[in-house]
Order: structure tokens, then sequence, then C-alpha cells
């Protein structure tokens, strides 16, 4: 019998900001590390510029030269690593969803693997996800990567926006027909799937994501002249800490003007943090940017990214573009998932909005035909406490079950047909 | 979405240059009728509105008081930018009045922010009548605006002030 699926499955979702890894079966990852990469190249500088020093420079590179492939980290040790020291580079190896650096991206796995899940790769099956709109050589390469490099037993390269569905198993109903939003920090895609089959002519994808909503925090509150007291090298970091911790949703941006008006005391908060350079401790007020912040998806002008289309309207022309038998359906049931959809009261505007557009369209049709009154369209946001790594849980779901192993790339696979297997993907073989 | 005016309904309201010259609550003299002291006038629905309007680059306008309203917010802007070095009320108040002592260009005029958004004026006469009302309601405006952007005890509100760095639309849709 192959011990190797008698246990578990390791589950990593590698995402544009953050990274999600743990093993099958287990609710939560045991790791939520910034996908980022420190790499040490200071080895590769070339002879000719160290001639003067002669020999000595030689012994250097040569010392350098064994241990350097090793010294390299990942996550939240490589920030902190860049800035106490200068030699590190640090590589976002994902942007957009996509993989664009596959070196750093081989090294981020291998400290994944190694150092974090401590497991050997050569016993577990894997489960990888990737973004609706990737090619198929991008597959291509991360099989190549999973079974020359690990020789992991059994690859499993799943599709986001399905397993997001498939962590509403847990609520009473299982439902495998629906609309994922999936708002990243690099890319925001609203994906509709049908019967578990996603259907690819319908996706569509905005450029707002979770890291616009960081640039914008941290514009309004240079505009502020908040910036004099933090330092300039970690005005991001903070910015992103605020959205994470203060920010939420408001129905009405002149009512919440209004309100922080009426009663400063209560919305006005107060970020604390310490120089790093100097360990002296500063802190900011933080007001409308709590509230502007989620805002930018309702209203994407106030961003001046030349991006016009609120995320509502997305939603819709999304589901329009689907079959007419599925529309009820995926009105029925918008899943939500994604770091950036865990601002507070997300669920309840964007449901606001969404019906708004779809009452519209109903009584415009019903005042043309002004005797067929129509059956009302019911529109329900899902949300639920494990949006931020949905993703993760599906993952961890469906590796769990005995299909699973089946529907996995084996090794024997590989070795017989080579790296092209990987190329297709289950989930779109409903298209054809 | 901009926030649009409550003032739609036209009636018995004289028009220069299709710009509706709206009742204010102000104790300047001008063309302006008076109005009742305890309703909104169309100088604070500007104020309300501005922090939401002041971020989006599109307006679309849906009556001719929305003009009206698109030209307020575009002086607020404007007279946010001159309070931004002022540190003290009184200094404030100098910088506004000057801005008040500036000439108040009319549409058709070069120095009027946007060619287009009023018809030219017929006459001699109603240039000067959209001119005075002019003058009156951005005097009223800054005096309002003075009152929120400056806290009780003279100090600037950096909550207000943060604004003048922004940049009020680039585009209106007619």
């Amino acid at each position: 019998m192959d011990p190797s699926t008698s246990r578990p499955a390791v589950v990593i979702d590698n995402g544009t900001g953050y990274t999600k890894m743990g093993f099958a079966g287990n609710v939560e990852p045991f790791f939520n590390v910034p996908t980022v990469v420190a790499l040490n190249d200071s080895f590769l500088s070339q002879p000719a510029r160290n001639s003067l020093k002669g020999s000595t420079s030689w012994l250097t590179q040569h010392s350098a030269g064994v241990m350097a492939d090793l010294d390299f980290h990942i996550g939240e040790d490589a920030m902190s690593k860049s800035r106490s020291s200068g030699i590190y580079n640090l590589t976002h190896p994902i942007k957009h969803g996509q993989v664009e650096n596959w070196d750093a991206m081989e090294r981020f796995w291998q400290q994944c693997i190694y150092n974090y899940l401590r497991c050997d790769p050569e016993d577990h099956y894997f489960l990888l996800t990737e973004s609706p709109l990737t090619a198929p050589e991008s597959r291509e390469y991360t099989g190549e990567i999973m079974f020359e490099t690990f020789n992991v037993p059994g690859l499993y390269i799943a599709v986001q926006p399905v397993l997001a569905l498939a962590a509403g198993y847990t609520t009473n109903k299982c439902e495998m027909t629906g609309v994922v939003v999936d708002v990243g920090d690099g890319a925001t895609h609203v994906v509709p799937v049908a019967e578990g089959y996603v259907i690819g002519s319908s996706i569509k994808s905005i450029s707002i994501s979770g890291k616009d909503v960081t640039f914008f925090i941290q514009q309004l509150m240079r505009e502020r002249g908040e910036h004099i007291n933090i330092p300039p090298e970690d005005s991001l970091e903070v910015a992103r800490k605020v959205k994470e911790t203060f920010c939420y949703t408001c129905a009405d941006i002149v009512k919440e003007f209004n309100k922080h008006d009426k009663e400063p005391a209560k919305y006005i908060k107060k970020w604390k943090g310490i120089k790093p350079k100097t360990g002296a401790p500063y802190s900011c007020d933080v007001g409308y940017e709590r509230f502007l912040g989620p805002e930018v998806f309702f209203n994407p002008e106030i961003y001046n990214k030349g991006f016009k289309t609120p995320l509502p309207s997305v939603i819709d022309k999304c589901i329009q573009s689907a079959p007419i038998d599925t529309r009820r359906a995926l009105y029925k049931n918008i899943v939500l998932s994604g770091g950036s959809t865990a601002f507070k009261d997300f669920h309840r505007r964007l449901q606001r909005e969404v019906k708004k557009i779809v009452g519209a369209r109903v009584n415009a049709s019903e005042a043309k035909f002004n005797n067929l009154k129509a059956q009302p369209v019911e529109v329900n946001v899902v949300s639920h406490p494990i949006q931020k790594h949905a993703v993760w849980f599906g993952g961890s779901v469906l590796a769990s079950t005995q299909e699973f192993f089946a529907a996995c790339h084996t090794k024997a696979e590989y070795e017989e047909y080579g790296a092209s297997i990987c190329r297709t993907n289950p989930v779109f073989k409903g298209m054809y | 979405m901009v926030y649009h005016s409550t003032f739609i309904d036209e009636e018995g309201i004289t028009k220069a240059c299709g710009c509706p010259l709206l009742p204010l609550k102000s104790h300047i003299r001008g063309p302006a009728p008076v109005s009742d002291q305890a309703t909104t006038d169309i100088i604070d629905e500007a104020i309300t509105f501005f922090r939401a309007n002041v971020f989006f680059k599109n307006f679309d306008i849906q009556s001719p008081a929305d003009k009206l309203l698109v030209y307020l917010t575009f002086y607020i802007n404007v007279a946010l930018k001159r309070l931004e070095g002022c540190r003290t009320l009184a200094e404030g108040t100098k910088a506004v009045i000057n801005l008040g002592l500036e000439d108040v260009p009319v549409p058709g005029e070069s120095g009027f922010p946007f060619p287009g958004l009023f018809p030219l004026p017929g006459s001699e006469e109603e240039a000067e009548l959209l001119r005075n009302y002019l003058k009156q309601i951005r005097e009223e405006t800054s005096g309002r605006l003075l009152s929120v952007a400056y806290r009780p005890n003279g100090t600037p509100n950096k909550w207000w002030l943060a604004f003048a760095k922004r940049k009020f639309i680039n585009t209106i849709a007619l």
C-alpha cells in the first residue's frame, strides 16, 4: 500500500500577499506568512571588481559559494532580516496572482516544506492553488518543480474560487453553484462556478485589490501630515496594519463624516508604533481612512487609478454574462473570500448594492411589459468567519476526501508523460 | 457616486447664465434672495458634501443647482489651498479676505474655472448680476468655511486642511 496516501496531504495556498500552509484535515493553516523571499546575492559580485583585494576575495567567494544557496529567508523573517542587515534583497515572487520569479518561488517552497512544515515531501501528496486566469505553462512549471526538485508522489493544482466554494460545506447546505468574489492582496477576481465547473468566459477581474487600499490609506495619512511621525521606510507597513486593524465599511460617506465630527473621541483612533532604528515610540491619528479605505471597492474613482466600475456592478455584469439558467442560483450564492473582504459589514454593503442594481433592472423590465410581474430575484452575499483563508480551508476539505488521491497527477504519470500532464485541470474539463 | 444638490425645484428662482440664484442665509448685501435661517441653503450643502465630492473626478449634472454646487466645491478647494500656510484663525481670515478681493470671473471670461459649465451671458446686466451673486456667495462660503476649518481655540483643523491637497474634478459630464 502506498504509505503517502495514508498520511495527510500538504495544502499550500500561495497568494500575492500571504501564503497559507498546513496539512489537510485541519480547520486552519499552520502558517500564514507573507509571500516574500529575502535573497543574499552579495556572493554573485564579479571577481573583477575585487581584483584589488587579490587572494582574500577568492576565499570569501569560495566559502560564500558553498553555503550561498541556503542563505535566504522567507516570510516575516525575511522582512526583519532585510531591515536589519543590508545584504538581503527582498523579492515578491508572485505578482497579481501569477508567479513571476520561478527561482525565488522554488526557494520559497523549499523553506516552506523543510523549515516551516518540517515534513518530507516524498511522503505526502501536495495540493497547491492557482489563480483562475493562469496560463497552462505556469502549471507545467509548478509540476516540474514539485516532481523534480521535491520528488512528491502526487500533485493537485486547484483553482482558488472552487476551493472557496467548497469552504461553504461547513454550513448545512453544500452549494457548488455560486459566484466567488476573491479579493486578495494582488488581484480581485469574480468567478462564477456552476455545479463545480468554472464558467471560464464569464470570469471578470478588476485591478483594485488590497494593495491599492493600503496605498490609498498611506496617501490619505500623508495628506493630513501624519507621516512626520512615522519613519518613512515603515509607512507602507503602518498603512497596512492600520487597514487590518481599524477599517470598516460604512453605509454612506457623508453620514460617516458627520458621525466623525459629532463624536471624534469614539471614531478617531490612535496608532502606536515603535521606531525601529531608535526604539522611540510614536503615535498618529487614524480617522477618515477607516471608512474611506474599503470605500475604494464601491467607488473606485476616489482612488484615481483610472478604473471606474464599482465591485457590485462587476459582479452583476459577470452574472449577466453567465448562462441564463444559472443566474438565479448565482445571485443566491455570492461567496466572499480573501483577506480584503474581511472588513466589517463588507458583505452587507455589497448585498445592498447588488440588490439595488438587480431591483432597478427588474423594475425597468416590469415597466416595459406592464402586465407581467417577475418573480423577485433573491440576492444573497454569504460570509463566514473563515473568509480570510476560505481557499486554504476548502483545499483542506478536498484533500481529506478519498477521491482526492485519485484526482492527483502522480509521479508515475509524470515520469511517463512529462510535465505537460499538469496543464489540464479537471475543473475546466466540464467546458468541453 | 457624487452627492447631488436637493434644490431641484426651480419655481420662482431667477436665473443668470443658466445659474439659479438660490436663496442664501446671508448677512452680506447682494442679489441673492434671503432664505430662512433654519433651513439648509446651497452653501451648507456644498460644505457638507465637500469632503466626499472632492475625491471624484467625474460629476454628472442632474439639475442647474448641481452646477452651482460644482462651482462652490471648486471654490472651497481653492480657499483651503490658501489656508494651508495659515497657522491661526487671524491669518486665515486675512488670506480669505484677500481671496475675496480678487476678480470674480464669469462664464466667457478667461479665468472662469469650468468653461462650458454655464452658457455665455446674454447681456452686460446678466453678466454683472451673476458676478455680484458669485461674489456674495463666495464671501459667505469663506466665512462658514473658516468656522469649520479652524477649531474654537484658533488652531487649524487638520481633518479639513488635509483636503487642500486633493484636486477636484478633471471632467464634468453634462
